[in-house]
């Protein structure tokens, strides 16, 4: 479970390569998507770190986007070695079961929501399709 | 034959009941057939990426139900919730969800014929669903059309939070 501006998102562990402390220095590359962050050094692996705020939530996201490059968030969650989605922390991780989830067999809008966790009432990420938005096949 | 004058009138003009409840300064009326319940606004979890009349989901017994910001559907500037504030539970066009609004009033009985149609003076988006106007101790009723309050793409997302 991972906070992201304020919500509660439930990421699977088993799609996660690594989570990391945000301190790196940060690589800032001009004319960007207002989704990319930067690209930091993670073991030897250069890794862009994705807006996650920003791909899943735009209507909440006011702050300009230099402003998400210089204060960022706290941390990321390594996707593999090229990709990394920020979120502000890490709360806790949990046993999910399929029946504790209200699953959501047809996605023709937030595909990257796979279903929503019910007693918790946050969404369950699909990271495969979040990263589909910013890298079509 | 006065019973069968009342039977006519009552078959060509049936008398529904209305679940009122108030917006701002308005009083509007639904259709009690289409009210499951009427709950206190309890934690509302928001949902990204969601449109902007939706306010997030609820809990209800296991279920999880999308809640509607009915001020901002009906183009209505936003106010805090207080005490009064309910969550209606409705059901419409095969979906249940929760429409936030100021407070709930009352049961009221209508006659069909006493519902005038309303003068269309506001935009198409936020006049759709008006179904008409009643007068009701000397106030005006708002009967508003469940059904036309989204459209059917938006009742198909309704399920999908």
């Amino acid at each position: 479970m991972v906070d992201v501006e304020g919500i509660e998102i439930a990421i699977p562990l088993m799609v996660l390569t690594g989570i990391s402390v945000w301190d790196q220095e940060t690589l800032v590359i001009p004319t960007q998507p207002d989704w990319h962050l930067g690209v930091v050094q993670h073991r030897d692996d250069n890794v862009v770190i994705v807006d996650t705020a920003r791909l899943i939530m735009p209507e909440k996201m006011h702050e300009m986007v230099d402003e998400r490059r210089t204060n960022h968030a706290g941390h990321f969650l390594i996707i593999n070695d090229r990709w990394g989605l920020s979120c502000n922390a890490i709360k806790e991780t949990i046993e999910l079961y399929p029946e504790q989830v209200k699953w959501r067999p047809l996605r023709p809008t937030r595909p990257w929501a796979i279903g929503t966790l019910i007693d918790r009432l946050c969404v369950l990420l699909d990271t495969e399709a979040l990263m589909q938005e910013i890298e079509p096949d | 034959m006065t019973a069968d004058v009342d039977d006519e009138t009552q078959t060509n003009d049936p008398e529904i009941q209305l679940v009122t409840f108030r917006l701002k300064d308005e009083t509007y009326g639904i259709n009690v057939m289409q009210v499951q319940e009427v709950l206190r606004v309890t934690d509302i979890a928001p949902v990204p990426g969601a449109p902007h009349y939706v306010l997030g989901i609820i809990n209800l017994r296991g279920n999880v139900v999308t809640v509607i910001d009915t001020r901002m559907r009906f183009g209505l500037p936003q106010a805090e919730m207080d005490d009064l504030s309910r969550i209606i539970v409705i059901e419409s066009e095969a979906q249940v969800v929760g429409i936030l609004v100021d407070s709930v009033a009352e049961v009221a009985d209508l006659r069909v014929s006493e519902i005038d149609s309303a003068p269309n003076v506001g935009n198409e988006e936020s006049s759709r669903y008006i179904q008409g106007v009643a007068s009701r101790d000397n106030n005006l009723l708002i009967v508003v059309d469940l059904n036309k309050l989204l459209s059917e793409e938006e009742w198909a997302e309704m399920s999908m939070f």
